[in-house]
């Protein structure tokens, strides 16, 4: 048992009173994730989670991948996201013969001004869709990446910079792999988020059937917040109190995704390549904090850092060959170490 | 002897009875007198290295009294080239028992030899009979050397022979070694079975301590945290650390439930599936919740809420304590 304690986390009484008047102040300036939620649910019949991982990815500044089958209401999330937050949204369908241009723009002539004219991509909104990102190749892939880190694109010799908030929603399908380009592990860890969709439970299939194809047509969202409450919210996501076992628990996790056998987990070293590398544990406190917010509290619990680690972990595992050829997946790895290593 | 002189005349027949008197009083003297020592050497000519014998006796009668009889000192050599090469030293014997039996024979054989060719004589050599010093008479030996047939062409000096290997030289040449090796092998596996043998006997096993009942156990782990008086020094957060690392310990041993690696979410949730009753549940949701608090959110608590915190613990250990039905047989 483990009692000490570092006397710099030790809470004097008005370190105390800072925290209750941060986690009242979080719990107004978050009223609007209900607002949003209940929006949301106009429309998505179901899929809590992704609107959940959407607006933590949102929150937290990052970006989110999806994998699931086509009609799952992925489009459809992020383009009622934007009209709730009232933000630019634009659709991009990755193809073959995508070119970068096609993604940040390009420079145009004018015969009648005799000059060439800035022509933005689609990149320049605030929610982007990467529909299908892996069927595009890697130079494209690497032009949108290179715009989510950078929030910047360059055109000819000027520098742009992209509109805040700004959010990608990649998709990849994990089906029909034949003539894709899967990305990267350098590239895949540029998403904060990786999220897996499953089918809706048949309760919800029967609502979706009935909001398709009733007479009425589909409700219409409501604008509930702007987007600099959104980027007002992401300052706030910061300054969730995050206490030290916590930041240990997270620690802990990434770590023993790399040296499973020093965390009682010798059985799935041969199953790990590689594990988490530190951007995973500074998107699980991120997500964590975000996680938090979107409960309306000013402080991070184990529960916030065990609901975002899948997402954060499943794109940044390895599987080895003996992994894949005794069909581990990467979320059974996930599950066994939070099962073992010990909570806070 | 020869015959007197005629000018003696009368005094003739006296001389002569005279001397037929001393002849006949000193016969046995003059017997015993007669023993001549001798030396013979078997041959007197011999090639170089050749070996040569000499054969020293002396006869001598005992039925007249003790014979004594010195025989000479013989050194390594019997002069500087003759070497003797072995000495047999003397043997009595008779040499014919059957009708003289007091007839005696003392011999002694000296084989000789000679490096250097030439003629070499060997010194008689002096007896001391009866007080007496006798003289065997010198010898010659004659030692050649080998005829060189000059006419013939020189040859070298042939190579040294190799003999064939043989199992029965080496192991006479080599039998320490062997028996040696031997020797220490058989140490060492004697050294091997005892150490094994050792190692392989059961070590006598301290018996384990009787196990305290779980709740015992916990019940001393929380009253051993209240004397820590955490709370009273400012350290609620270790205090709210140590309580609920207790309390999370025993519902894993008791209801088997994997507390320590999950939140409390996920222990209320499974606990709903346990055998722990709706009231004691409902009882530590609470008290995890506000654990949680001043664990992860900085939280203040009263004094009050602390001595009630450890109070509803030990009432929970207490009233899910295992009773003598539902006790593990372990």
């Amino acid at each position: 048992m483990n009692t000490e304690q570092n006397p710099a986390t030790v809470a004097p009484a008005s370190t105390s009173d800072t925290l209750r008047a941060l986690n009242e102040r979080i719990q107004q300036a978050s009223s609007f994730v209900d607002l949003i939620d209940g929006e949301m649910q106009k429309v998505i019949v179901g899929q809590k989670d992704m609107v959940q991982k959407l607006l933590v990815a949102l929150l937290a500044d990052g970006h989110i991948m999806l994998e699931g089958m086509p009609g799952l209401a992925k489009t459809l999330a992020i383009k009622t996201l934007s009209e709730v937050v009232d933000v630019g949204f634009s659709r991009i369908q990755f193809t073959p013969d995508l070119l970068p241009a096609d993604l940040v723009g390009t420079m145009v002539y004018s015969p009648r001004n005799e000059e060439f004219t800035v022509k933005k991509g689609p990149l320049f909104s605030n929610f982007i869709l990467a529909d299908e990102i892996n069927r595009a190749p890697a130079k494209v892939q690497s032009a949108l990446l290179e715009a989510m880190q950078e929030r910047q694109v360059t055109i000819g010799s000027h520098t742009y910079k992209l509109p805040e908030p700004f959010l990608v929603m990649a998709t990849m399908n994990p089906v029909e792999q034949e003539g894709t380009y899967p990305l990267p592990e350098a590239q895949s860890d540029r998403f904060m988020l990786k999220a897996v969709l499953d089918y809706p439970r048949k309760e919800e299939e029967r609502n979706i059937i009935r909001q398709n194809t009733g007479a009425t047509a589909r409700p219409a969202v409501q604008k509930v917040i702007h987007p600099q409450d959104i980027i007002n919210a992401r300052q706030l996501v910061r300054e969730v109190y995050m206490d030290e076992k916590i930041e240990s628990y997270i620690v802990d996790i990434v770590h023993a995704t790399r040296q499973p056998g020093e965390h009682r987990m010798a059985d799935i070293a041969q199953m790990i390549s590689f594990g988490g590398s530190p951007r995973a544990s500074i998107y699980m406190a991120m997500g964590a904090k975000a996680y938090a917010f979107t409960k309306r509290r000013g402080y991070v619990i184990p529960e916030d850092v065990r609901a975002v680690c899948p997402d954060v972990l499943r794109h940044r595992i390895g599987l080895t060959y003996e992994a894949e050829a005794e069909n581990i997946r990467v979320d059974e790895i996930i599950g066994k170490v939070l099962n073992t290593v010990e909570v806070p | 002897m020869s015959r007197l002189p005629a000018s003696w005349g009368p005094a003739r027949p006296v001389i002569t009875l005279g001397l037929a008197c001393i002849c006949a009083t000193a016969a046995p003297l003059l017997h015993a007198q007669g023993i001549v020592p001798v030396a013979t050497l078997d041959s007197s000519s011999i090639l170089i290295g050749q070996q040569a014998h000499v054969t020293l006796s002396v006869d001598y009668r005992a039925d007249h009294g003790a014979v004594n009889i010195q025989w000479p000192q013989i050194g390594d050599t019997l002069t500087g080239k003759v070497p003797v090469l072995h000495d047999s030293h003397v043997d009595t014997i008779l040499p014919d028992k059957q009708h003289d039996p007091f007839l005696f024979k003392q011999v002694r054989t000296l084989t000789i030899t000679s490096w250097d060719s030439g003629y070499w004589a060997i010194p008689p050599f002096r007896f001391t009979i009866n007080g007496d010093t006798l003289e065997t008479a010198a010898l010659l030996l004659t030692v050649n050397t080998v005829a060189v047939d000059t006419t013939q062409a020189f040859r070298d000096i042939k190579e040294i022979y190799t003999l064939p290997f043989s199992l029965v030289d080496w192991l006479r040449e080599h039998w320490p070694w062997i028996a040696g090796g031997i020797a220490a092998v058989a140490i060492l596996a004697a050294l091997f079975i005892v150490l094994y043998k050792r190692a392989r006997r059961p070590k006598p096993v301290a018996p384990p301590p009787p196990v305290q009942p779980l709740h015992v156990r916990t019940l001393l782990a929380l009253e051993a945290l209240q004397q820590q008086q955490l709370w009273q020094q400012g350290r609620t957060k270790a205090y709210y650390i140590g309580l609920t690392e207790i309390l999370r310990s025993y519902v894993e041993e008791r209801f088997q439930v994997p507390a320590l690696e999950q939140t409390t979410d996920e222990i209320l949730a499974s606990l709903r599936m346990s055998a722990m009753p709706r009231g004691q549940q409902e009882q530590l949701a609470p008290l995890l919740r506000l654990a949680d608090m001043v664990k992860f959110a900085k939280w203040s608590t009263l004094p009050a809420e602390n001595e009630q915190a450890m109070a509803s613990a030990i009432r929970l250990v207490q009233e899910t304590a295992y009773t003598g039905n539902d006790a593990p047989l372990a």
